[in-house]
Protein backbone atom coordinates (compact mmCIF):
# COMPACT_ATOMS: atom_id res chain seq x y z
CA UNK A 1 0.00 0.00 0.00
CA UNK A 2 1.14 3.76 -1.09
CA UNK A 3 0.62 6.76 0.75
CA UNK A 4 1.49 10.02 -1.05
CA UNK A 5 3.33 12.36 1.52
CA UNK A 6 0.57 14.56 2.54
CA UNK A 7 -1.93 11.49 3.30
CA UNK A 8 -3.16 11.97 6.67
CA UNK A 9 -1.37 8.66 8.45
CA UNK A 10 2.09 10.67 6.95
CA UNK A 11 1.30 13.58 8.84
CA UNK A 12 0.92 11.74 12.18
CA UNK A 13 3.67 12.98 14.61
CA UNK A 14 6.15 10.05 15.23
CA UNK A 15 7.72 11.32 18.00
CA UNK A 16 3.89 11.10 19.48
CA UNK A 17 3.21 7.81 18.25
CA UNK A 18 5.80 5.53 20.03
CA UNK A 19 3.66 3.51 22.40
CA UNK A 20 5.93 4.64 25.61
CA UNK A 21 6.36 8.53 24.33
CA UNK A 22 2.25 8.08 24.15
CA UNK A 23 1.98 7.25 27.22
CA UNK A 24 3.75 10.05 28.72
CA UNK A 25 2.40 12.66 26.94
CA UNK A 26 -1.36 10.97 27.72
CA UNK A 27 -0.67 11.19 31.42
CA UNK A 28 0.74 14.93 31.12
CA UNK A 29 -2.00 15.71 29.48
CA UNK A 30 -4.78 15.58 31.82
CA UNK A 31 -2.44 17.08 34.77
CA UNK A 32 -0.77 20.32 34.88
CA UNK A 33 2.87 18.51 36.49
CA UNK A 34 4.07 15.33 37.42
CA UNK A 35 7.00 13.88 38.71
CA UNK A 36 9.13 10.87 37.52
CA UNK A 37 8.04 8.70 40.28
CA UNK A 38 4.19 9.14 39.51
CA UNK A 39 4.94 8.47 35.63
CA UNK A 40 6.64 5.54 36.27
CA UNK A 41 4.22 3.89 38.53
CA UNK A 42 1.66 4.85 36.21
CA UNK A 43 2.58 4.05 32.63
CA UNK A 44 4.70 1.29 34.18
CA UNK A 45 8.05 2.21 32.58
CA UNK A 46 11.41 2.11 34.07
CA UNK A 47 13.28 4.63 34.80
CA UNK A 48 15.88 4.41 31.94
CA UNK A 49 12.79 4.03 29.73
CA UNK A 50 11.43 7.06 30.85
CA UNK A 51 14.31 8.68 31.16
CA UNK A 52 15.29 7.96 27.42
CA UNK A 53 11.70 9.16 25.83
CA UNK A 54 11.82 12.56 28.18
CA UNK A 55 14.99 13.69 26.50
CA UNK A 56 13.41 13.17 22.92
CA UNK A 57 10.08 14.72 24.33
CA UNK A 58 12.16 17.93 25.58
CA UNK A 59 14.57 18.14 22.34
CA UNK A 60 11.11 18.79 20.76
CA UNK A 61 9.84 21.17 23.19
CA UNK A 62 7.15 19.12 23.94
CA UNK A 63 7.73 19.01 27.64
CA UNK A 64 9.45 21.28 30.09
CA UNK A 65 11.65 19.45 32.67
CA UNK A 66 12.26 20.71 35.62
CA UNK A 67 14.76 19.30 38.52
CA UNK A 68 15.21 20.54 42.15
CA UNK A 69 16.72 18.37 45.27
CA UNK A 70 13.98 17.58 47.43
CA UNK A 71 16.09 17.19 50.67
CA UNK A 72 19.14 15.34 49.70
CA UNK A 73 17.03 13.13 46.72
CA UNK A 74 17.04 14.06 42.92
CA UNK A 75 13.76 15.47 42.09
CA UNK A 76 12.43 15.66 38.37
CA UNK A 77 8.70 16.98 37.59
CA UNK A 78 7.53 16.93 33.79
CA UNK A 79 4.89 19.21 32.32
CA UNK A 80 3.44 19.69 28.54
CA UNK A 81 4.58 22.95 27.12
CA UNK A 82 2.04 24.83 24.61
CA UNK A 83 3.33 23.50 21.95
CA UNK A 84 3.34 19.96 23.41
CA UNK A 85 -0.11 20.21 24.55
CA UNK A 86 -1.16 21.65 21.03
CA UNK A 87 0.84 18.80 19.08
CA UNK A 88 -1.17 16.22 21.26
CA UNK A 89 -4.32 17.65 20.31
CA UNK A 90 -3.51 17.22 16.83
CA UNK A 91 -2.28 13.85 17.51
CA UNK A 92 -6.02 12.67 18.64
CA UNK A 93 -7.46 14.48 16.14
CA UNK A 94 -5.32 13.35 13.22
CA UNK A 95 -5.73 9.69 14.79
CA UNK A 96 -9.93 9.95 15.10
CA UNK A 97 -9.84 11.62 11.08
CA UNK A 98 -7.52 8.47 9.80
CA UNK A 99 -9.73 5.70 12.03
CA UNK A 100 -12.50 7.36 10.46
CA UNK A 101 -12.32 7.83 6.99
CA UNK B 1 1.87 -1.65 29.15
CA UNK B 2 -2.16 -0.64 28.98
CA UNK B 3 -3.31 -1.53 25.18
CA UNK B 4 -5.75 1.82 25.46
CA UNK B 5 -5.05 5.18 25.91
CA UNK B 6 -7.98 6.68 27.84
CA UNK B 7 -7.68 9.93 29.10
CA UNK B 8 -10.71 10.12 30.85
CA UNK B 9 -9.70 7.37 33.01
CA UNK B 10 -5.97 8.62 33.56
CA UNK B 11 -7.07 11.49 34.74
CA UNK B 12 -9.38 9.94 37.26
CA UNK B 13 -6.62 7.46 38.01
CA UNK B 14 -4.69 10.15 39.00
CA UNK B 15 -7.02 11.67 41.14
CA UNK B 16 -7.82 8.55 42.64
CA UNK B 17 -4.36 7.52 43.78
CA UNK B 18 -3.61 11.49 45.10
CA UNK B 19 -6.38 11.00 47.13
CA UNK B 20 -5.89 7.19 48.50
CA UNK B 21 -3.93 9.26 51.41
CA UNK B 22 -7.13 10.62 53.19
CA UNK B 23 -5.49 13.88 54.11
CA UNK B 24 -8.81 15.11 52.08
CA UNK B 25 -11.11 13.07 54.69
CA UNK B 26 -9.11 14.83 57.28
CA UNK B 27 -9.15 18.36 56.01
CA UNK B 28 -13.22 18.03 55.70
CA UNK B 29 -13.33 16.81 58.84
CA UNK B 30 -11.63 19.22 61.06
CA UNK B 31 -13.13 21.94 59.46
CA UNK B 32 -16.58 20.40 60.11
CA UNK B 33 -15.18 19.87 64.05
CA UNK B 34 -14.19 23.31 63.98
CA UNK B 35 -17.43 25.10 62.60
CA UNK B 36 -19.24 22.53 65.13
CA UNK B 37 -17.38 24.16 67.97
CA UNK B 38 -16.92 27.30 67.18
CA UNK B 39 -20.25 27.71 65.85
CA UNK B 40 -21.92 29.61 68.42
CA UNK B 41 -18.94 31.67 69.07
CA UNK B 42 -19.24 33.40 66.27
CA UNK B 43 -15.92 33.44 65.16
CA UNK B 44 -16.62 31.64 61.93
CA UNK B 45 -14.03 33.90 59.83
CA UNK B 46 -11.31 32.25 61.55
CA UNK B 47 -12.35 29.34 60.54
CA UNK B 48 -12.07 29.81 57.17
CA UNK B 49 -8.90 31.40 56.75
CA UNK B 50 -7.54 28.01 58.36
CA UNK B 51 -9.63 26.65 55.77
CA UNK B 52 -8.41 28.51 53.04
CA UNK B 53 -5.38 29.75 53.95
CA UNK B 54 -3.77 27.09 56.51
CA UNK B 55 -5.19 23.83 55.65
CA UNK B 56 -3.99 23.78 52.26
CA UNK B 57 -0.51 24.84 53.23
CA UNK B 58 -0.39 22.52 56.22
CA UNK B 59 -1.46 19.59 54.24
CA UNK B 60 0.82 20.36 50.89
CA UNK B 61 3.81 19.90 53.67
CA UNK B 62 2.19 16.75 54.70
CA UNK B 63 1.90 15.34 50.93
CA UNK B 64 5.45 16.00 50.68
CA UNK B 65 6.96 14.10 53.41
CA UNK B 66 4.07 11.39 53.48
CA UNK B 67 2.53 11.13 50.14
CA UNK B 68 4.75 11.72 46.76
CA UNK B 69 7.60 10.09 48.43
CA UNK B 70 4.80 7.25 47.91
CA UNK B 71 2.85 7.47 45.00
CA UNK B 72 4.88 10.11 43.48
CA UNK B 73 3.74 14.03 43.04
CA UNK B 74 0.96 15.09 40.88
CA UNK B 75 -0.40 18.71 40.65
CA UNK B 76 -4.27 19.04 38.83
CA UNK B 77 -5.20 21.84 37.03
CA UNK B 78 -6.70 24.57 39.13
CA UNK B 79 -10.45 24.45 39.27
CA UNK B 80 -10.94 26.51 41.86
CA UNK B 81 -13.35 28.79 40.21
CA UNK B 82 -15.19 26.43 38.38
CA UNK B 83 -15.47 24.11 41.74
CA UNK B 84 -16.69 27.47 43.55
CA UNK B 85 -19.56 27.84 41.02
CA UNK B 86 -20.73 24.51 41.06
CA UNK B 87 -20.41 24.25 45.32
CA UNK B 88 -21.92 27.90 45.64
CA UNK B 89 -24.90 26.07 42.80
CA UNK B 90 -25.43 22.95 44.58
CA UNK B 91 -25.78 24.94 47.93
CA UNK B 92 -28.30 27.37 46.89
CA UNK B 93 -30.15 24.60 44.96
CA UNK B 94 -30.22 22.44 48.48
CA UNK B 95 -31.37 25.43 50.00
CA UNK B 96 -34.18 25.95 48.19
CA UNK B 97 -34.88 21.95 48.03
CA UNK B 98 -34.91 21.74 52.18
CA UNK B 99 -37.30 25.08 52.43
CA UNK B 100 -39.56 23.33 49.70
CA UNK B 101 -40.04 20.49 51.43
CA UNK B 102 -40.40 22.21 54.83
CA UNK B 103 -42.95 24.15 53.43
CA UNK B 104 -44.82 20.83 51.95
CA UNK B 105 -44.62 18.89 55.47
CA UNK B 106 -45.34 21.40 57.50
CA UNK B 107 -47.23 24.42 55.72
CA UNK B 108 -45.30 26.89 57.36
CA UNK B 109 -41.91 27.89 57.84
CA UNK B 110 -40.28 29.25 61.05
CA UNK B 111 -37.22 29.72 62.38
CA UNK B 112 -37.25 26.26 64.40
CA UNK B 113 -38.03 24.67 61.29
CA UNK B 114 -35.09 26.19 59.72
CA UNK B 115 -32.75 25.16 62.34
CA UNK B 116 -34.10 21.49 62.54
CA UNK B 117 -33.32 20.76 59.05
CA UNK B 118 -30.38 22.62 58.68
CA UNK B 119 -28.57 18.92 59.36
CA UNK B 120 -30.43 17.83 56.73
CA UNK B 121 -29.13 20.54 54.58
CA UNK B 122 -25.60 20.11 55.51
CA UNK B 123 -25.80 16.31 54.38
CA UNK B 124 -27.16 17.51 51.15
CA UNK B 125 -24.48 19.69 50.63
CA UNK B 126 -22.08 17.29 51.77
CA UNK B 127 -23.74 14.73 49.15
CA UNK B 128 -23.27 17.01 46.10
CA UNK B 129 -19.07 17.43 47.24
CA UNK B 130 -18.73 13.85 47.27
CA UNK B 131 -20.66 13.31 44.41
CA UNK B 132 -18.75 15.80 42.84
CA UNK B 133 -15.46 13.83 44.03
CA UNK B 134 -16.71 10.89 43.06
CA UNK B 135 -17.11 11.64 39.40
CA UNK B 136 -13.45 13.56 39.10
CA UNK B 137 -11.79 10.31 40.71
CA UNK B 138 -14.63 7.33 40.32
CA UNK B 139 -13.59 6.05 43.43
CA UNK B 140 -17.12 4.58 45.22
CA UNK B 141 -16.16 5.04 48.23
CA UNK B 142 -17.18 8.79 48.01
CA UNK B 143 -20.39 7.23 47.06
CA UNK B 144 -20.48 5.88 50.85
CA UNK B 145 -19.87 9.02 52.14
CA UNK B 146 -22.52 10.73 50.43
CA UNK B 147 -25.21 8.38 51.35
CA UNK B 148 -23.95 8.35 54.89
CA UNK B 149 -23.25 12.21 55.19
CA UNK B 150 -27.31 12.98 53.60
CA UNK B 151 -29.11 10.14 55.54
CA UNK B 152 -27.36 11.26 58.99
CA UNK B 153 -28.14 14.70 58.33
CA UNK B 154 -31.99 13.42 57.57
CA UNK B 155 -31.50 11.28 60.86
CA UNK B 156 -30.48 14.64 63.13
CA UNK B 157 -33.10 16.56 61.70
CA UNK B 158 -35.73 14.56 63.30
CA UNK B 159 -34.03 13.94 66.93
CA UNK B 160 -35.95 16.94 68.58
CA UNK B 161 -32.60 18.73 70.47
CA UNK B 162 -33.46 21.12 72.97
CA UNK B 163 -32.05 24.03 72.30
CA UNK B 164 -32.98 23.20 68.24
CA UNK B 165 -29.65 24.74 67.64
CA UNK B 166 -28.23 22.38 69.24
CA UNK B 167 -28.98 19.88 66.37
CA UNK B 168 -26.46 22.17 63.83
CA UNK B 169 -23.70 21.85 66.27
CA UNK B 170 -24.50 18.23 67.15
CA UNK B 171 -24.75 17.10 63.62
CA UNK B 172 -21.24 19.17 62.61
CA UNK B 173 -19.48 17.15 65.18
CA UNK B 174 -20.80 13.88 64.38
CA UNK B 175 -20.56 14.04 60.84
CA UNK B 176 -16.75 15.68 61.38
CA UNK B 177 -15.17 12.87 63.26
CA UNK B 178 -16.86 10.62 60.90
CA UNK B 179 -15.01 12.20 58.12
CA UNK B 180 -11.44 12.78 60.47
CA UNK B 181 -11.93 8.99 61.38
CA UNK B 182 -12.39 8.41 58.11
CA UNK B 183 -9.23 9.83 57.01
CA UNK B 184 -7.14 8.34 59.53
CA UNK B 185 -7.99 4.84 58.69
CA UNK B 186 -7.30 5.43 55.22
CA UNK B 187 -4.40 7.77 55.68
CA UNK B 188 -2.68 4.46 57.53
CA UNK B 189 -3.74 2.20 55.19
CA UNK B 190 -2.02 4.14 52.24
CA UNK B 191 1.24 3.88 54.58
CA UNK B 192 1.06 0.42 54.56
CA UNK B 193 0.00 -0.09 50.64
CA UNK B 194 2.57 2.14 49.56
CA UNK B 195 6.22 1.58 51.08
CA UNK B 196 8.72 4.81 49.97
CA UNK B 197 9.95 4.18 46.94
CA UNK B 198 13.49 5.13 46.17
CA UNK B 199 13.70 6.14 41.79
CA UNK B 200 16.90 4.00 40.98
CA UNK B 201 18.42 3.97 37.41
CA UNK B 202 18.04 0.33 35.64
CA UNK B 203 20.57 -0.93 33.18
Amino acid sequence: MSKSDDSPINQIDKLIHEPARLLIMAHLFVVERADFLFLMRHTGLTFGNLSSHMSKLEEASYIDVEKEFIGKRPNTKLALTKAGREAFTAYKEKIVDIVSS
Amino acid sequence: MDEKVNLEEIEKKSYRNLNEDGLQEIAIGLVLTLYSGLWSTGIIGVIVVFQLVILPKFFELVRKRYTYPRIGYVKHFDETKETGIGIFGFVAASMVIIGLLILFAYGKITGDLIYQWVPSFIGLSLLGAMLYVNGKSGDKIYLWYAGYSLLSGIGFSFIKFQPVLASIQYYLLFIGFSMLIAGLVRFTLFGKKYPVIEVTVDE
